[in-house]
């Protein structure tokens, strides 16, 4: 145990407090603020507070998180799961294969693709050009559906793989009472099925929407925030503050803000699906 | 369990074949570990390789090897980095704050050199200029430019660049605008665009650079100052950073209209990181009408050059900018790249003896020669293979009332804070009055309340 939280302290809990540090202070990528920063209190955050980019980025976090994870990861995983049930076992096989492929390329390899098929002269536009359709350009007409049905198809895979387990561990004799009883297939799925999976959703829905949030290649690669700042989420937001303006210390501040954002959705997630036994 | 299982085991099959085929994409490490060793010592270079633009790859390779042939003992690394300039002076402030592995010498665009230099990644260059005979070449008034606020020197430049208007001579015959063409207002330019819209709707009638993925410096320097500056107005007046009125707004605001019109570039191009290695193709096309953009132009078009015309001298025309009513033209000056030496440089002699040899009068003239700039040389300046090249005297002349912004930290965060607002302008998603606010808001936070004139 010792090492272990040796290791925790050295690169978990000293970069937090540093970032923490950081807040507080004017330190800066570049200038006379990266020689010698100066302790400037509570700056950062009254500036943050009164920054319209913050408003902006908060929300646009917040309709990625409900549009990616909790929408489209969630119900399409669990999805996917349900239809894959009682499937024969080469089904299974293939449709998982082609779903967890899309999960195990490292994320920059789908924000690629996804920006070939989307950007103007991509393949999408391509093939609308042949049906002599007209072309699309989502990645700066809709930046933010773009960017969610590209994590969506990432992602998704995950839910999936988790549902599919939690579905296999159902007992099938409370499934055959139930069939024995006259219970349709949607009344199945509304008494049986989902209320013995409402402590995997909790599950499920705590570990993709954290890194959801935080999500940054695929917004990063398919939009880079723009155009303006209309698919700038908080980590975008704290990207170009810290890294494309040189203020280091205030991208901090925004990190913690992104951090309270995340104790926030876990607290929302433990008051509202706590695991409850089901009668 | 039977599906979980299968699934799983087609991940794992895969994850395997992923990592299999990642295997052997890493490994650019290497770097200085050799510094040092025997009697010979290395000095590494870093740059950015920026898409298909020559230099200073060109000129750096061609230094190394001139440097390492007339001195023996001293190796150069170079440390090339594909990224657009904003990105590599990230990436390089980043690893000149952390002090480990730094490069000795670095290529930098002006404006990062003075933030640098405050923050102690630089060390000045004047003991040895002081001695360095060739100085003398560099005009008095480059010389001056380059000193910081401290007085100082920190880096040796390649060349000087203004802006002028590219245009295409047969789009605009073909919209029955005569050439050589010179705007006098911008009413004509507008008028022009019109015309060109007009006469042909495949045509870009003028593209006005607003993105500010392509590098932050790109819509300032080659769409809003140009604009500005027509005014009557400059940024930076007095000693002081200006507040944004009437003209600021003017500006912004025939930027919107431009784009309103919908007389310029498709916004997914606009808006590319690459937009600008999209002008010299579509000039060679035909099709673009005409581009503010700087002297470098040419380098698309010349022998070995990305979109090689044989032709472009003589099918291409400059206008100089006009300004908004008439007055006389403007144009926006900067210095040019140039080298520095990393403070915590292991090689900082070596190093000097690098930047002199790479900015000497040969290797300054392939830089200009090959990226189109202009040169800050007297001996290059002279030579005819360089003085006789199209474009080199139009903006020669430009160069001559051209205005400047001090290159200072300052004046790159303003630079950043301008592409977003002029980004956002554009697309209209914000007015010239929010505009002109939010600049009013952000600057003296910025530049300080005492160098902003109110």
């Amino acid at each position: 145990m010792a090492p272990a939280c040796a290791l925790l302290l050295v690169f978990v809990v000293g970069p937090i407090l540093y970032s923490l540090y950081l807040a507080f202070t004017d330190t800066r990528l570049t200038g006379a603020a990266a020689a010698n920063p100066q302790w400037i209190g509570l700056d950062n955050f009254s500036r943050l507070l009164e920054s319209p980019g913050l408003v902006n980025a908060v929300w646009l976090t917040t309709v990625f998180v409900v549009g990616s994870a909790v929408i489209g990861q969630n119900v399409l995983g669990l999805t996917i799961a349900l239809l894959l049930r009682n499937r024969s076992t080469l089904v299974k096989a293939l449709v998982g294969a082609v779903i967890v492929s899309a999960y195990v390329f490292p994320e920059i390899v789908p924000s690629f693709m996804w920006f070939s098929l989307l950007s103007t002269d991509g393949l999408v536009n391509t093939i609308l050009a042949a049906a002599n359709l007209p072309a699309q350009s989502v990645l700066t007409d809709q930046p933010m559906v773009a960017i969610i049905l590209a994590d969506v198809w990432r992602a998704t895979a995950f839910s999936m793989l988790v549902y599919s387990a939690a579905l296999s561990d159902i007992p099938s004799d409370l499934m055959e009472a139930a069939n024995l009883d006259g219970a349709g297939y949607v009344r199945t799925l509304r008494s049986i099925t989902l209320p013995l999976l409402r402590p995997t959703m909790f599950t499920n829905l705590m570990i993709i929407t954290l890194p959801t949030l935080s999500l940054f290649t695929t917004i990063f690669v398919l939009t880079g925030g723009g155009p303006g700042d209309q698919s700038e989420t908080m980590p975008i937001f704290m990207y170009r503050q810290a890294f494309q303006f040189g203020d280091l210390a205030y991208g901090t501040a925004i990190s913690m803000v992104l951090l309270g954002m995340g104790a926030v959705i876990t607290i929302i997630y433990v008051l509202t699906l706590r695991p409850t036994k089901v009668h | 369990m039977k599906s979980l299982r299968s699934i799983g085991a087609t991940a794992v099959a895969l994850a395997v074949v992923t990592a299999c085929s990642s295997a052997g994409g890493s490994g650019d490490g290497a770097t200085a570990s050799d510094k040092g060793a025997g009697d010979t010592v290395t000095v590494t270079v870093a740059y950015n390789v920026n898409g298909d633009f020559p230099e200073p790859k060109a000129v750096l390779e061609a230094a190394k090897k001139g440097f390492e042939a007339a001195n023996p003992t001293i190796t150069v690394e170079l440390q090339p980095q594909v990224a657009p300039d904003d990105q590599f002076h990230t990436k390089m402030a980043l690893t000149l704050k952390a002090g480990s592995n730094v490069p000795d010498v670095i290529y930098y665009p002006p404006q990062f050199v003075d933030g640098d230099a405050k923050a102690g990644y630089l060390s000045p260059l004047d003991d040895e200029l002081a001695t360095w005979q060739e100085w003398e070449q560099f005009a008095a008034s480059t010389r001056d430019g380059l000193k910081n606020a401290d007085g100082k020197t920190y880096s040796v430049p390649f060349s000087a660049n203004t802006m002028g208007i590219w245009y295409s001579k047969s789009v605009l015959s073909t919209a029955g605008i005569t050439v050589p063409w010179q705007p006098k207002t911008w009413d004509d330019v507008l008028e022009a665009a019109q015309k060109i819209k007009e006469s042909n709707p495949d045509t870009i009638p003028v593209h006005l650079y607003a993105g500010k993925a392509s590098g932050a410096s790109d819509s300032t320097i080659k769409s809003f100052r140009p604009l500005l500056h027509g005014t009557g107005k400059s940024l930076f007046a007095d000693g002081k950073w200006q507040p944004a009125d009437d003209d600021f707004e003017a500006a912004w605001a025939f930027m919107q209209e431009l784009y309103a019109q919908d007389l310029t570039a498709p916004k997914s191009d606009v808006l590319s990181p690459n937009i600008w290695a999209n002008i010299g193709p579509w000039m060679k096309n035909g099709e673009l009408g005409f581009v503010i953009d700087g002297n470098w132009m040419s380098y698309n078009w010349i022998e070995g050059g990305p979109s090689e015309w044989p032709e472009w001298g003589d099918e291409l025309g400059i206008a100089a900018i006009p300004s908004r009513d008439g007055g006389d033209p403007v144009s926006v000056g900067l210095p040019g790249p140039g080298l520095v030496r990393a403070a915590k440089s292991t090689q900082p002699e070596a190093a000097m003896k690098f930047i002199q040899f790479a900015t000497n009068k040969e290797n300054s003239q392939l830089y200009a020669m090959n990226s189109g700039q202009l040169a800050v040389r007297a001996d290059v300046a002279a030579d005819p293979a360089y003085a006789d090249s199209p474009t080199i005297s139009e903006f020669t002349t430009a160069l001559e009332y051209a205005s400047y912004v001090p290159m200072s930290e300052a004046a790159a965060r303003i630079e950043a804070l301008l592409a977003d607002i002029n980004e956002k302008v554009a697309l209209g998603s914000l007015s010239p009055a929010d505009a002109a606010k939010q600049y009013n808001d952000e600057v003296p936070k910025i530049a300080g309340v005492e160098n902003f004139a109110s």
